[in-house]
């Protein structure tokens, strides 16, 4: 009889350990899908940035900082409003945040910038019908150099060349890692479901694995939210504050979601161990 | 079989479904953290770094403190010494006065810092340098297409006029250079005599950015009278 009994606890801390690495497990392939669907993804990256208008936002900084330059050469305010306006600020960014997907560590092109400011220049000469012998080539290409620097700290994005780099050489090993833990997750699953004779059973190990897995996703975002980290970033621009923030609520969305679907799983399966306990039990009773 | 029947019903244990996760959820999180922590703990204080107290303010609105003292009232002129703990000193970005060269047709917002908000509304000092009646340097920058455009008309002799809510300030130009950019020597910032310095782009309504930068200089006509040490 204490025989059985130590055998029936055996058994137990045995499956109980089983539900806490399969919960582990889970809980780390979450953070991997997470990661991969958010930070490995450049049309996540896209995608925050057309959320919080960060195209409209870049675009407004480079003419509020290109008038600034302007009115310290001579130049009408109109100048930049209309220069920005014909260029295309959107298609910079996306170039530039394209090549770090690919591997390309790339700094900014200013090269078609630069041309287009020389040429909207001579256009604004020619309209303001100023005598080219009194243009300074030298003052010009200053302003010029000036504004290629204010444009290359609009388009860019702090550390993004850093932390690109990262994402590029780690993608693989990521999606190796995620086929892993979810192999390994299967393997655990499959495990309690097969070695155990009771079906109620093997619907109650697994519900203690999709519960834990449920909180131990949520508990991220809620630290993060209760922090208000997200909101108190220090970063210099309207435009990257903006999208720091969009970025980083839509990834700890994904652990919400994750940890609804973890949700749903341990309710469904707790109704598979009510009734299949109701089963067992009421046919030991007859 | 009743008995039997008994146990097992009552070995539906719903704790169970709560207890077992919460445990799981702690030993996974303190595993991490002992895990984590010794290598991490540096990239957490560094990442501590880039978060401030609050959330930041982008708004391109500035706030204004300055409010104009009667050029009549026994404070606007008075050589008597303000403490300056009845000063309200002047926050970055903040408009604190006004600066006039009436003979340069120069009326423009004073702002304490030179950021892009200050000098496409005024002029701005550089917040390196001190505000006036301290006794120090105040370097006052402004675009020469704008607000010191009228720095082109200006003369030994005339007279610059600085309003703030603490009093008026007269100053009178004393030299006007033309210097480079970065040119160290063209104001000293440590000077314990207090001085103003205006400068802005030069030469004037060229077109194209300049290296050359023109000071005008001022000596004040009052005394500093604010007191530091009450």
């Amino acid at each position: 009889m204490n025989g059985h009994k130590h055998h029936t606890k055996a058994k137990s801390l045995l499956y109980g350990l089983l539900s806490f690495f399969l919960t582990l497990t889970l809980f780390l392939l979450s953070i991997c899908l997470v990661m991969q669907t958010t930070i490995f993804s450049k049309s996540f990256m896209t995608s925050a940035m057309g959320s919080c208008g960060y195209y409209t936002m870049v675009a407004d900084e480079l003419k509020s900082q290109l008038k600034s330059l302007g009115d310290a050469s001579g130049l009408d305010q109109e100048f930049a409003q209309d220069f920005v306006e014909g260029y295309d600020v959107q298609s910079a960014v996306d170039e530039y945040i394209s090549a770090f997907y690919v591997g390309d560590t790339t700094l900014v092109d200013t090269e078609e910038f630069e041309q287009e400011l020389y040429a909207a220049l001579d256009d604004y000469i020619d309209e303001k019908g100023i005598d080219r012998e009194t243009v300074s080539d030298e003052n010009l290409s200053y302003f010029v150099s000036q504004a290629c620097d204010i444009y290359v700290n609009e388009i860019s994005i702090p550390f993004f060349s850093y932390v690109a780099n990262y994402i590029y050489n780690y993608s693989t090993p990521l999606l190796i890692i995620t086929i892993v833990l979810a192999v390994i997750a299967l393997a655990i699953a499959a495990v309690i479901i097969f070695t155990n004779k009771f079906t109620h059973r093997r619907y109650r190990y697994l519900c203690y694995s999709t519960i834990g897995t449920a909180l131990a996703t949520a508990i991220i975002p809620i630290t993060v939210q209760l922090s208000g980290m997200i909101s108190k970033i220090n970063l210099e621009t309207r435009s990257l504050y903006n999208l720091f923030v969009s970025y980083a609520n839509a990834l700890f969305s994904y652990f919400w979601i994750y940890c609804g679907i973890f949700f749903v799983v341990s309710v469904i399966l707790f109704l598979l161990y009510a009734k299949a306990y109701k089963r067992a039990t009421t046919h030991h009773g007859h | 079989m009743q008995q039997h029947n008994k146990n097992r019903r009552h070995s539906f244990n719903g704790k169970n479904f709560v207890i077992l996760p919460i445990v799981f959820c702690a030993v996974i999180y303190l595993t991490l953290f002992f895990v984590i922590s010794p290598s991490a703990s540096s990239f957490i204080s560094m990442g501590s770094l880039f978060f401030s107290d609050g959330a930041k303010d982008f708004s391109e609105e500035y706030n204004n403190i300055f409010v104009p003292i009667d050029e009549n009232s026994s404070q606007a002129e008075s050589s008597d010494s303000i403490p300056v703990s009845e000063i309200t000193f002047p926050k970055y970005g903040e408009q604190f006065g006004e600066l006039i060269i009436e003979d340069c047709q120069i009326n423009a917002r004073l702002f304490f810092g030179d950021d892009n908000v200050a000098l496409n509304n005024g002029v701005g000092i550089y917040n390196g340098s001190s505000i006036p009646g301290y006794g120090k340097t105040i370097l006052v920058a402004g675009h020469n297409n704008t607000y010191f455009n009228g720095l082109k008309y200006a003369q030994v002799g005339q007279r610059v006029k600085i309003r703030t809510s603490y009093g008026n300030y007269y100053y009178e130009i004393t030299d006007i250079q033309i210097k480079q950019y970065d040119d160290s020597s063209a104001y000293d910032l440590s000077a314990d005599s207090e001085n103003l310095i205006m400068y802005t782009c030069y030469p004037f309504d060229e077109l194209g950015l300049t290296p050359q930068r023109c000071f005008v200089y001022a000596k004040p006509l009052q005394d500093s009278n604010i007191d530091k040490n009450k």
